[in-house]
């Protein structure tokens, strides 16, 4: 009986570290666990935010209090806006992008934007021990006047090694954990009919310079495969940021080329990889229009590297 | 031992054979070094003390190592490419690891654990009890901290679950599959209805790299593939694992999933992707999923939401909420009190809990901990943790946007910990 209980607990001891040595290794980012560095694709704000807004939500998942670096990275320009924010124990803090948030007593103050782009926070700390690091984690959801709402959860890159925090991040699986190398996703095909279907895809370089402000350029290498296991390709080329609708990449991404209603799509970066979310947007049978974030499968991983202001 | 105190302990022992010969010191005015020696080697023998290895101390030394490298394990890889040389020295505490040789035979055991699925064979199914046996566990719902590793999410994974299917007159369910992988795979799929806990199961083939999705209420046939999905109508969960032909984890690891369930008239939809389990060691597929974090990843321990409080008069979210044991083998439903800590900004912490049994819905204004005027911040952190059961969840956010636009979205959780439980399919 002794033994046998001994054999479960080894057996147990040896799956924990399987477990670790998962995570810990290099490969896709585990996702929904305490991490140390956050990255939201999309941040949206339109018309100052009486078109299109979002709310930011961050919260720390441990008793200590949390010290954040944050960078909203705009699109168009490719401008890093920084600020810094402290979170209590398990404090949750949101606000809207469109407003910012201001409190004295926390010293933490964000700036409103009127951009679309990403917003990258980091776990800011001076002690080294790796749980200290992670810590946050985040969602976003992005609304509009027109009723369309995309909530998705940040990337979350976890701490592997005890260290201080430094402006150079590197995701290389050993200090941080490694950027997905392929991101899978089922997708609805594009269909101009009834009900329509229009999704859209965001994109964002993992590898960022915002020290000297060097826009990361990569091309972007997609594969879909539909129902009957057959294969199509497209390719784009991304610089710092970018949204498109499917059908505006290639038309395999229509039900026309595909054939099928849904379709298996692999986005891979060539010279850095990339994060991306697809935005599903499609019609139900009583012609309403519908709209929902669709998150990405990891598969595999690279290293790329974030160099802070 | 190091050698400065071996040479100090055989002075002091010197010192003490001297003592004890004094004696023979006070009788002649030399010293008496029959005495001595006599003295000297009966405390040799007596505290066993050898001037070569010493093995006494040792053992402590030994049970302690294998505790502290557990933790060090993990970090290991990365601190050995990362430190330089001097560092490894300094980790001196590397070179007990290495000594305690034992822990690493304890691993080879574990190959031998493949022999476990063929115990299982062995054993009658109904044996392996679903309902953790952890119920007490709970009792304290929060003050503990949360042991075990949660499920890694959005990797291709051998168990998944989708904790909110609905199909009904004013709603409907899109369920996504894909096969991450460039081989055929087989899955074994259960519906589990919330209203009685009834379950309806079928198998789908995925072709290599397949995507397949169909709607609840309409199913899916595919005689090429032997793939049927039965209508599903009313509300409940989805269960998916893949029943490897092959015991290699890459057979087993190849799968994710996510649904949209969207109102018909309005449009509110809530896209989630499923809660995935990857499967952690090798070995043939017997319809007892181990959810123990050996076989396959543990069940989270505590669910972690960032929530939007609920506004007077304002639309209201639910939480959605199932246990990860279920033995649908015996139909025996698992039930469960889940614990909600609530944080507002102000880290003031309330708390409230509700039963759970299959599956439960529970809106925001059953709380009142979750309302505005309680809590006085916009946003909570809401801990959900289930006493008898850990439990998979999802919050679906409603609120009220520009010009008091009605906005649905899923709100999926952050997972914390881990913890043992089974799901038996039939």
């Amino acid at each position: 009986m002794l033994s046998l209980s001994l054999w479960r607990a080894g057996a147990r001891v040896a799956g924990v570290v399987l477990a670790l040595a998962g995570t810990a290794a290099a490969g896709a980012p585990p996702q929904r666990l305490p991490s140390a560095v956050l990255v939201y694709p999309l941040i949206t704000v339109e018309g100052g935010g009486g078109t299109v807004d979002t709310r930011v939500e961050l919260v720390n998942l441990t008793s200590r209090p949390v010290d954040l670096k944050c960078v909203y990275i705009t699109g168009v320009s490719c401008r890093a806006i920084d600020f810094s924010v402290r979170l209590t124990p398990n404090q949750p803090l949101s606000w809207l992008a469109s407003r910012g948030v201001f409190n004295t007593s926390s010293f933490t103050a964000v700036p409103p934007i009127n951009a679309s782009g990403e917003l990258k926070c980091l776990v800011e700390t001076d002690e080294v021990p790796v749980d200290r690091h992670n810590a946050i984690q985040g969602r976003a959801t992005v609304f509009g006047a027109d009723g369309q709402t995309i909530g998705y959860s940040a990337v979350g890159f976890l701490r592997l090694a005890d260290g201080m925090m430094e402006n150079v991040i590197p995701l290389d699986g050993v200090t941080y954990s490694q950027c997905p190398d392929e991101q899978h996703f089922v997708f609805l095909s594009s269909e101009l009919g009834n009900p329509a279907t229009e999704s859209e895809i965001i994109l964002a370089p993992c590898t960022e310079d915002l020290q000297n402000l060097v826009p990361t350029t990569t091309t972007i290498q997609f594969l879909v495969i539909n129902e009957f296991e057959q294969q199509l390709s497209a390719a784009t080329t991304v610089t710092c940021y970018a949204r498109r609708t499917l059908r505006q990449i290639s038309q395999v991404f229509t039900r026309a080329t595909l054939g099928s209603e849904t379709g298996h799509l692999i986005v891979r970066g060539v010279q850095s990889p990339v994060l991306s979310m697809l935005v599903d947007r499609f019609e139900t049978p009583a012609g309403v229009r519908a709209t929902a974030g669709n998150e990405p499968a990891m598969r595999g991983g690279r290293s790329a590297e974030i160099l802070l202001p | 031992m190091t050698r400065r105190a071996r040479i100090a302990g055989a002075i002091g022992l010197i010192a003490m054979a001297l003592t004890l010969a004094r004696p023979s010191l006070a009788q002649t005015s030399g010293v008496d070094w029959t005495a001595v020696l006599r003295a000297l080697g009966g405390a040799l023998d007596s505290w066993r003390l050898s001037p070569f290895a010493v093995r006494t101390p040792t053992p402590p030394g030994r049970t302690r190592t294998p505790t502290m490298p557990r933790t060090a394990t993990a970090t290991r890889p990365p601190s050995a490419t990362a430190t330089p040389p001097p560092t490894r020295t300094e980790t001196a505490t590397r070179v007990p690891t290495r000594t305690a040789s034992p822990t690493r035979t304890a691993t080879l055991t574990r190959t031998a654990t493949a022999t476990r699925p063929a115990t299982r064979t062995f054993t009658p199914r109904p044996t392996s009890t679903p309902v953790p046996t952890l119920a007490n566990d709970g009792q304290v719902a929060f003050l503990s901290a949360a042991q075990g590793a949660p499920p890694a999410q959005k990797l291709a994974s051998a168990f998944v679950v989708f904790p909110y299917i609905v199909s009904s007159a004013t709603q409907e369910t899109r369920i996504e599959l894909m096969n991450m992988t460039a081989s055929e795979i087989e899955l074994q799929c259960f519906y589990v209805r919330a209203s009685d806990c009834i379950e309806v199961g079928f198998f789908v083939t995925l072709t290599a790299n397949q995507p397949l999705s169909w709607l609840a209420d309409d199913g899916a046939s595919n005689p090429l593939t032997f793939s049927a999905v039965p209508p599903f109508d009313g509300i409940g969960e989805l269960k998916c694992a893949v029943a490897a032909r092959r015991p290699d984890l890459s057979a087993h690891n190849a799968l994710q999933g996510r649904a949209l369930v969207y109102e018909r008239g309005s449009g509110e939809t809530v896209g989630y992707t499923a809660v995935g389990f990857q499967r952690l060691s090798p070995g043939g597929y017997s319809g007892v999923i181990d959810l123990d974090g050996f076989t396959y990843e543990s069940c989270p321990d505590r669910l972690h939401f960032a929530v939007l409080t609920r506004e007077t008069g304002g639309p209201v979210s639910e939480l959605i909420t199932v246990p990860c044991a279920e033995d649908l083998l015996t139909q025996t439903p698992t039930e469960t009190v889940v614990q909600l800590a609530i944080i507002n900004e102000f880290e003031q912490v309330f708390s409230s809990s509700y039963r759970l049994k299959c599956l439960s819905s529970q809106a925001f204004s059953r709380f009142i901990t979750l309302s505005k005027s309680t809590l006085g911040t916009d946003s909570a952190h809401v801990i959900a943790r289930g006493v008898s059961s850990p439990l998979i969840g999802l919050v679906i956010d409603r609120f009220n946007g520009q010009n008091g636009t009605l906005h649905t979205t899923a709100n999926e959780p952050f997972l914390e910990g881990g913890r043992d439980s089974t799901v038996i399919f039939p």
